[in-house]
């Protein structure tokens, strides 16, 4: 697995890697992903097990594809509104209440690994990223998460691997540094 | 080191061109609303070739079309005409669209909500409040007798 390049989601907040082998980037990927009916009803049959398992209480294939469109609407209008007010000033959106920590209280986590939430609680809807600095992240990528932990499905094994390697890439083009290590807790989601 | 040295840095490994999601999520927000009909359309379209245990290969085959054809409809992005959903509705025997007249009752299997109760992503969504189970039903919408068994305790509760 190996970064190409990175993108730009939001001035000076929000960036995007490119996988090799990607025809775009992870945060492109993602939204395309989240409104393709096709893409998502297969995912949501491969993983209905899961999907029906209660957590999210009843729910149908159908109603799932509808209801992941109808969330990554929101949460890509709210990105949407973000990119267009640092566009026009250079007031830095607030990421940091929009970005949780995925191991706060795990040591052998020295970069701050983060996801972002769904505009709407509960959500199955995640965005990884990477913060390096306050309010700078770099997404990695991101999945619909319908199980407690991320070790306990493949497609979410495979965003931990993207994780560690854009930790990697960072620390590599000497982007993030010893200072850069410090744990926090993020405030919870807060539409703004 | 600061995020201002950061940023500076980040300059040199950033790309120079614009990121594609940007003018994707201006099209999809510009286009939502006919692309809500047409995701509708390909996930009934998805939900009935599974249902049936056809394939998208035979759909195309049935409508003499490409199987890339299909599945560009599949991914629920097509602006489809008339024409394709009629052709679709032949192919799978099964109704896509329904143009109700002003003034005219819903089909005779249908249900006509006399309100709405508050809006939600799909036609019925199941609520739970802690040991309360009810429906909320979207606005506008039109729901089948199996669908709307609990609408009476709905409208007690929250409307």
């Amino acid at each position: 697995m190996e970064i190409i390049r990175i993108f730009v989601v939001v001035n000076r907040s929000l960036l995007s890697v490119q996988f090799y082998g990607e025809a775009e980037d992870a945060f492109t990927v993602l939204f395309e992903q989240w409104s393709d009916v096709e893409y998502l009803e297969d995912f949501f049959e491969n993983n209905k097990a899961d999907l029906q398992s209660g957590f999210f209480g009843e729910i149908s294939v159908e109603e799932a594809v509808r209801v992941t469109i109808d969330e990554a609407e929101r949460l890509e209008e709210y990105v949407r509104r973000l990119a267009r007010a640092s566009k026009a000033s250079r007031r830095e959106p607030q990421l940091d209440f929009v970005f949780k920590d995925l191991k706060a209280n795990d040591p052998s986590f020295q970069l701050v690994k983060s996801k972002a939430y769904g505009v709407s609680k509960p959500s199955w809807l995640r965005i990884y990223a990477i913060r390096i600095a306050e309010n700078l992240y770099v997404v990695s990528g991101g999945a619909i998460k319908l199980t407690k932990t991320m070790n306990d499905r493949q497609h979410l094994r495979d965003e931990l691997e993207k994780l560690e390697c854009v930790k990697q890439y960072l620390i590599n083009n000497g982007l993030i540094s010893e200072a850069d290590y410090q744990c926090f807790e993020l405030g919870r989601y807060d539409e703004r | 080191m600061t995020k201002d040295e950061i940023l500076d840095r980040l300059q040199e490994v950033v790309a120079e061109e614009p990121i594609q999601w940007i003018e994707r999520a201006d099209y999809r927000a510009d286009n939502k609303k006919w692309l809500k009909r047409s995701q509708a359309v390909a996930l009934l379209v998805l939900r009935t070739l599974r249902e049936k245990g056809i394939t998208q290969k035979d759909l195309a085959l049935l409508m003499e079309v490409s199987p890339q054809q299909v599945n560009k409809w599949m991914k629920g992005k097509e602006n489809f005409t008339f024409d394709t959903i009629a052709r679709l509705e032949e192919a799978l025997g099964v109704e896509i669209m329904t143009i109700v007249q002003v003034g005219q009752p819903l089909a005779k299997n249908w249900v006509e909500l006399p309100y709405l109760v508050r809006q939600q992503p799909g036609p019925v969504r199941v609520n739970r409040r802690g040991t309360v189970k009810s429906k909320s039903i979207v606005m506008g919408a039109s729901i089948t007798k199996e669908m709307s068994f609990s609408t009476q305790s709905i409208h007690s509760k929250v409307g």
